[in-house]
């Protein structure tokens, strides 16, 4: 066999990864289904003042479902019951990292798609059904836009899998390293670039407006905390590429330094 | 076959378990690794696989560090861990989608391990019993034929017909190509299938010799009286003890007196059986 | 296996294999099972098979056919049945002989009393 790369060996891994983690994936889809019809059927059952339901898709598509896959595909790796396991089933450490990233990749992308479908179909409904206004404000949030939302969850694809091949312990690491990494990357540039914020203070857990995300927490003191995207976030900016592609050769060069014991 | 040479090692925050230590093991034999709890035995197979790094000296597979985990290095390696996971699948499927990755892999020696542990191809991990699925694990490893297996505790879970299906199922895999490393504490269980025995202790390497060289340099013998004996314990009929053999007598290496021996009287017993090299 | 005594284990497998032979459980000629085959049985490192084989070679019990494996020599059953009958003599006979001394068997008594037992085992196996 060959000595380096083989894409044979990279079939086999895909084949035995799919098949052992049949289940997980079953779980997932059926759990991204249900939050996609919940938010999708509430949105349309709904006044269409609120917004935040449909939000709530497109986030989760974008942010949660990379981390999510992410978890799976790296799942081997972490877990202390199947690591050594992993580690020494005969394959290169690149055709183990690659499959993984290129699972995480295409199925966190394949997730956006739907959710993408599944809104446009949504949206194609609402102008005939409710009334042309309704149905163009929607169209108008930047969320609405593949490339906005494709750039936002590379980055999260891309610190979910840095926080999977550098992380010691399974699940909760993961997340909450990813998040921080998120609130660090998004929040400090924002205050640095535009420090009188760009950004609606409303009530609701989640609101967006603008080209901004934020999260509205008041604390005791009155004192409103939020983390934000970037004020400008177009598809193919620089960053968009190169921080998710930095964030996933640093976990390359973490998963290959891995110590598993 | 493996060199371990000048190897220092510790887990974070923890005290070295290896510092200077140095091994060779051949080509061709069961090599039992024996030891006290937590002296290192598991972390020494780890560090054969690849798994872990030195912090300094090297661990060589075939010439080749095995920190490298490169694909060659992997497909000629087995190692069955103390405790481990299964995948959600039946024994068949996973058969089906791993020994691909193994060229040596000889399906029916594994059929025929099956067979004898009483394992059934349809059944589901999760739904065997722990022992069950040890035995399926370690037929597996056996079966894939790789030039070096490693065994961490295998009888540990198995009942007693499975274990002496395990010895059998052993003595047919050993060939003079391949070399089988177990670490056990259930010493009794596999003694009669060592051709080596590696002792290590917190100060380093105690014992690294055949077991034919034992059995010339050491006398074992059940005698009335322990005196001037390196080691005993005392059983119906007086005392097994062990000593220097003087008089060349041929006897059978009890492995757990030997054990002793190295524990209460180290110094003598690297003297006695000189070692390759130690701390 | 439990080998009891602190003996070699290949002196342990050497006896097994020479009462094998002498019983005619194994006839001359017949194919011993391989090192393989008898480690596997016997639960002992092939290696120690090897080495009862090579002492059953020297004592004439085994011969090795080249290619093949190892079958029961020529007049094996007479020479294990000789050396068996030596080694009695030499070990057991011996000490049985101490004990009857101090407990003060005469020979005569002794003779009386293995007559008995052969006559006795014979009635039996009719």
């Amino acid at each position: 066999m060959n000595k380096s790369f083989s894409l044979r060996r990279l079939w086999l891994f895909a084949r035995k990864h799919y098949s052992e983690n049949r289940r997980h994936y079953l779980v997932g889809v059926a759990c991204y289904a249900l939050v996609l019809f919940v938010c999708f059927w509430s949105w349309l059952g709904g006044e269409f003042e609120n917004d935040v339901v449909l939000e709530m898709a497109f986030l989760w598509s974008a942010m949660v479902m990379p981390i999510l896959v992410a978890q799976i595909s790296f799942a081997d790796s972490m877990k202390r019951g199947s690591r050594q396991m992993h580690y020494t089933l005969p394959a290169t450490q690149g055709e183990k990292f690659f499959f993984a990233l290129l699972n995480t990749l295409v199925v966190s992308a394949a997730a956006i798609a739907v959710c993408e479908v599944g809104a446009s179909l949504l949206f194609a409904e609402v102008p005939e059904r409710f009334g042309a206004d309704r149905g163009n404000s929607v169209l108008g949030h930047w969320f609405a836009n593949v490339g906005q939302l494709t750039a936002l969850s590379t980055l999260f694809m891309g610190g979910a899998v840095l926080g999977c091949s550098a992380s010691k312990d399974w699940r909760s690491k993961t997340w909450i390293f990813v998040w921080v990494a998120m609130v660090l990357v998004y929040f400090t540039p924002h205050f640095f670039l535009s420090p009188g914020g760009d950004y609606t203070i409303g009530t609701d857990s989640f609101l967006i407006g603008g080209n901004t995300l934020y999260c509205d927490y008041t604390t005791a003191g009155g004192l409103q905390v939020g983390f934000l995207t970037p004020p400008v976030l177009p598809f193919y900016e620089w960053y968009n590429i190169v921080v998710p592609a930095l964030l996933m050769v640093v976990g390359w060069f973490k998963y290959r330094e891995r110590e598993i014991s | 076959m493996i060199t371990v040479k000048n190897l220092t090692f510790h887990y974070r925050g923890k005290n070295h378990l290896y510092r200077d230590f140095s091994l060779h093991i051949e080509r061709g034999g069961i090599y039992g690794l024996l030891g006290s709890n937590g002296i290192g035995k598991s972390t020494l197979l780890k560090l054969m696989c690849g798994l872990l790094s030195p912090d300094a000296g090297e661990v060589n597979l075939f010439g080749r560090r095995s920190r490298t985990r490169s694909v060659e290095l992997l497909s000629d390696i087995f190692l069955v861990p103390e405790e481990f996971e299964l995948p959600k699948v039946t024994l068949g499927e996973f058969v089906r989608l791993t020994t691909p990755f193994y060229p040596s892999f000889d399906h029916s020696f594994l059929a025929e391990a099956l067979r004898r542990f009483e394992v059934g191809m349809d059944e589901e991990f999760h739904s065997m019993s722990m022992g069950q699925r040890k035995k399926a694990y370690i037929a597996f490893a056996m079966a894939a034929k790789t030039s070096l297996l490693l065994l961490d505790e295998p009888t540990n879970g198995l009942d007693i017909t499975s274990k002496a299906t395990f010895r059998s199922l052993l003595a047919e895999w050993a060939t003079p190509e391949r070399t089988a490393i177990i670490s056990t504490h259930q010493v009794r269980e596999v003694a009669n299938m060592f051709d080596h025995i590696v002792i290590i202790d917190h100060k380093g390497l105690v014992v690294d010799s055949s077991v034919y060289e034992i059995s010339e340099r050491l006398k074992f013998s059940v005698e009335s009286s322990a005196d001037g004996a390196l080691y005993s314990q005392s059983t119906l009929g007086g005392y097994a003890t062990v000593r220097e053999n003087v008089d060349g007598s041929e006897s059978n290496p009890d492995i757990e007196l030997l054990f002793g021996a190295a524990t209460t009287a180290r110094e003598e017993i690297i003297r006695i059986l000189n070692p390759s090299t130690n701390h | 296996m439990d080998f009891g005594t602190n003996k070699p284990i290949y002196l342990h497998i050497y006896d097994i294999v020479a009462e094998r032979i002498i019983s005619g459980l194994w006839h001359e000629g017949d194919r011993v099972p391989s090192v393989r085959e008898l480690a596997a049985e016997l639960q002992v490192n092939p290696n120690t098979v090897m080495r009862a084989y090579d002492a059953l070679q020297q004592g004439g019990l085994i011969a090795p056919t080249r290619g093949i494996g190892y079958f029961v020599a020529e007049g094996a059953a007479a020479r294990a049945l000789e050396e068996s009958r030596r080694e009695f003599v030499e070990n057991e006979l011996s000490q049985l002989f101490r004990r009857m001394d101090a407990l003060g068997f005469t020979p005569e008594e002794i003779t009386k009393l293995y007559s008995n037992y052969k006559t006795n085992s014979t009635n039996e196996n009719k």
